[in-house]
């Protein structure tokens, strides 16, 4: 899954998407299941207007239950009559139609940046050319066998030896 | 005046050395025409020995310098003068000590790869430690090797 999926999925932006990694110091998977629980996240982050911490703590215990309950009663503390239901049955089903967004829709993996190595022998290989020499035939010189390009230069020597010889 | 011939005495001879400079380049895919033979010697006293024979036998002098001045080709010219550009019989060789940017016979050992020409087998530098020698000479010949060699490095990398 891409970036750009993943946040399509989540039904956010790439930039909170983002961000939220960030903040909650997770490294993000670009799998389904990150994109269920990020989703969640989401969800009570704005929905409810939970802080990040809380909304990441809750959505652990909510997609951390066994089975697949239709709904979930979490972050009641004992000592707490207060509590979050959310009603996994139609986050589950809302996110699956994100996801299913998100795979059709949410193209492919951009090409991104050029490594550093591609870009250095890009570098290597214009400066060579200004420099004047001749790629294509460095190219051709290299689909020969070391054995064959030593051959050859020790044929251009003799030859170059015995001009110097006669001239 | 044959590569061949060079590269094949040294081996008959059992000399211990690495092919550093132009041929290596050569060996590499580059286009430039060398025409003499860079070595990377071991010093050791019964190689420096078989070196001594074998140059002694080709007639070698130094390369340039005006025939019939004294020179002795023995193990202690090689302690003296451990650089030595040379005419022989076989055509022009260079012997050094030690290879500027990569080190001594060893290091030069370390950083290079066994090829095989002429029906004998023999050590090159590889590309990366000829690129370390020849901005390390910082000579204009050497440093006008360099773009050639640099893209060499990105087109074997392709491949």
């Amino acid at each position: 899954m891409t970036r750009s999926q993943l946040a399509i999925a989540v039904m956010a932006d790439e930039k909170w998407v983002e961000n939220t990694a960030r903040l909650l110091n997770r490294r993000l998977r670009y799998t389904v299941e990150e994109s269920m629980w990020l989703g969640l996240v989401r969800m009570l982050n704005q929905d409810l207007k939970l802080a990040l911490a809380v909304a990441a703590t809750l959505a652990d215990e909510a997609l951390g239950l066994e089975g697949e309950p239709a709904e979930a009663v979490v972050g009641g503390q004992d000592k707490s009559s207060a509590a979050v239901v959310i009603d996994l049955e139609r986050f589950r089903s809302t996110h699956a139609g994100a996801l299913s967004t998100a795979l059709t829709l949410g193209g492919a993996r951009r090409a991104g940046r050029r490594s550093a190595q591609s870009k250095r022998k890009s570098a290597a290989l214009a400066k060579a050319e200004r420099y004047g020499v001749d790629i294509d035939l460095l190219r051709e010189g290299l689909k020969l066998s070391v054995a064959e390009r030593l051959k050859r230069a020790d044929e251009n020597a003799a030859f170059i030896a015995n001009m110097r010889k006669h001239k | 005046m044959s590569f061949a011939s060079i590269l094949g005495g040294l081996n008959d001879r059992d000399i211990k050395f690495v092919v550093v400079g132009g041929l290596a380049a050569t060996a590499h895919g580059s286009r430039r025409v060398a025409d003499d033979v860079d070595i990377c010697y071991d010093v050791g006293a019964a190689n420096v020995e078989r070196l001594v024979d074998l140059l002694s036998m080709w007639n070698a002098y130094p390369r340039g310098i005006e025939k019939g001045l004294r020179f002795v080709m023995d193990a202690r010219q090689f302690r003296i003068t451990p650089l030595m550009t040379l005419t022989t019989d076989e055509g022009f060789i260079h012997v050094l000590d030690k290879v500027p940017g990569v080190g001594s016979y060893d290091d030069c050992r370390r950083r290079s790869m066994q090829v095989e020409a002429f029906d004998i087998r023999f050590r090159v530098l590889d590309l990366r430690a000829l690129i370390d020698a020849k901005r390390a000479t910082g000579r204009s010949k050497d440093i006008d090797l360099l773009p050639e060699l640099e893209a060499l490095l990105a087109l074997e990398a392709d491949r």
